[in-house]
C-alpha cells in the first residue's frame, strides 16, 4: 500500500514539470493560439539540405523540416465498395486532384504546401495555398445547411487545449486517399488539433456508415514555418498537362 | 540479409514521392534515370508544374526538343531558384527520370548551369 502511494506521488511529481515545460502561445482569453503559417504532411518543400540557397532556412529555428505524416492505418471499405475501386495503376488518372479539384478534409493536410491559420475568439480561418482552398470555422453554433461542398461545413469547439473541428456537408466528390476511397454526403470528419509549440499534432477521425465498417483515422504533424512565410497563389489549372500525359503512357 | 531487405523495402515505402498534384509513378519511371544536356528553348514558370524545354542532340546528331517537368513556381522560389535564373539560350545539364509514355519528356531533379552552379528543380523520385 505504502509502495503504491509512493509510486503515485512519484508519478505526479514527474508529470508536473512535463506539463509545465510545454509552453505554447496563448490568446488573451487563455486558449492555445494556432495563428501562424504551417506546413502540412507530404513531401517537404524545404528538405533540400545543402542544396538551393534558402532551403531549410524557411523553417522556423529549431524545427526540423516537415516529414511525411505517420503511416496511416489502412482504409478499407465494405466489400461491395472496395471491389469497385480503381486499381493502383489507374487510380492516379481518376484522382479528382489531378483535375485540380479541391482535395477536401482531411486530405488537404497531406498536400506539400503552406497554409495560414488566423484565429479569433469567434472563428478560425484557414487559408490554404493548395488549390485556393479556404475554411471559415466558427466556434459554437450549429452546422449550416448549405449545399454540400468539397471542403464541407465546419464548426469549432475546445476540448481542454485541443481544438476540435466537426465537419459535415461534404459533397462526395473528394477522395480520402490516393487509392480512390471516396467520400459521400454522409461522410463525417472530426478533426483534433493539438498545439505543441512549433508543431501541431493533427488527427482526423473519419466515419461513413455508407461505405465503412469502422471509423478510419488520419494523422499528420503540421510544422510552423518561419516568420514572413505566407501562402502564395497556386493556380493549378494554369498549365495542367498531366491528364493527357498520363493517358498517353504506353501508347 | 533478410533484415536488410526488409529495412530497404521499408525505406522505399516510406519515401514514395508525393507531389502536390499527381503521383510521380503514374507519369514517370523512377527506374529510368536520364541526363540531358543542351540549350534552353523555353521556360514555362507555371502551375501545377514548371517546364523547361531543351534542345538536345541525340546519338545520330539530330536535335530533339525535351519537355522537362519541375517544381511549381512557389516551391522553386522558396528553395532559391528564382525565375530569372534559367533563360532561353542557356546551356544546361539536367538529371531526372523518363516519362512512361516514351516521348522525349522527363521529370527533373536538378539542373547544372554552364558556370557549374547546380540547383534542385524537382523532387526526388526515391
Amino acid at each position: 500500500m505504502r509502495n503504491r502511494l509512493f509510486s503515485s506521488i512519484f508519478i505526479c511529481v514527474l508529470a508536473l514539470p512535463l506539463t509545465a515545460q510545454t509552453k505554447i502561445p496563448r490568446t488573451a482569453d487563455g486558449k492555445p493560439d494556432f495563428s501562424g503559417v504551417w506546413q502540412g504532411g507530404g513531401i517537404s518543400l524545404y528538405g533540400e539540405v545543402g542544396g538551393n540557397t534558402r532551403s531549410t532556412a524557411a523553417v522556423a529555428k529549431g524545427t526540423p523540416p516537415p516529414t511525411p505524416g505517420a503511416k496511416p492505418e489502412p482504409l478499407v471499405f465494405k466489400p461491395e465498395f472496395e471491389s469497385k475501386l480503381p486499381s493502383a495503376a489507374t487510380a492516379p488518372l481518376q484522382d479528382p486532384t489531378l483535375k485540380c479539384l479541391l482535395p477536401g478534409v482531411p486530405r488537404i493536410y497531406g498536400m506539400p504546401m503552406p497554409f495560414e491559420i488566423v484565429q479569433t475568439p469567434k472563428e478560425v480561418v484557414i487559408i490554404f495555398e493548395s488549390f485556393h482552398a479556404w475554411r471559415r470555422i466558427p466556434f459554437g453554433g450549429k452546422h449550416d445547411d448549405p449545399d454540400p461542398s468539397f471542403m464541407g461545413d465546419s464548426i469549432a469547439s475546445w476540448d481542454g487545449d485541443t481544438l476540435v473541428v466537426d465537419v459535415t456537408g461534404i459533397n462526395g466528390k473528394t477522395w480520402l486517399d490516393g487509392r480512390g476511397h471516396f467520400t459521400t454526403e454522409q461522410t463525417h470528419v472530426v478533426e483534433r488539433y493539438t498545439l505543441n509549440g512549433d508543431t501541431i499534432s493533427y488527427q482526423a477521425a473519419v466515419n461513413d456508415p455508407t461505405t465503412m465498417t469502422k471509423p478510419w483515422s488520419q494523422r499528420y504533424t503540421l510544422t510552423r514555418l518561419k516568420e514572413g512565410e505566407r501562402p502564395l497563389e497556386y493556380e493549378c489549372i494554369e498549365n495542367n498537362q498531366d491528364v493527357p500525359h498520363m493517358r498517353s503512357r504506353g501508347k | 540479409m533478410k533484415r536488410i531487405l526488409i529495412a530497404l523495402a521499408g525505406a522505399v515505402l516510406s519515401t514514395v514521392p508525393v507531389l502536390a498534384h499527381h503521383s510521380f509513378a503514374a507519369e514517370y519511371d523512377s527506374s529510368a534515370p536520364v541526363t540531358v544536356k543542351g540549350t534552353v528553348t523555353k521556360v514555362e514558370w507555371t502551375n501545377p508544374h514548371s517546364y523547361v524545354y531543351v534542345d538536345v542532340k541525340d546519338a545520330t546528331g539530330n536535335v530533339v526538343n525535351w519537355a522537362i517537368e519541375g517544381y511549381p513556381p512557389n516551391t522553386l522560389r522558396r528553395t532559391g531558384f528564382t525565375r530569372d535564373l534559367m533563360k532561353q539560350g542557356d546551356t544546361v545539364t539536367i538529371n531526372g527520370w523518363k516519362a512512361r509514355d516514351g516521348v522525349n519528356r522527363m521529370a527533373a531533379r536538378d539542373v547544372t548551369f554552364a558556370n557549374g552552379n547546380k540547383m534542385y528543380f524537382g523532387p526526388s523520385a526515391q
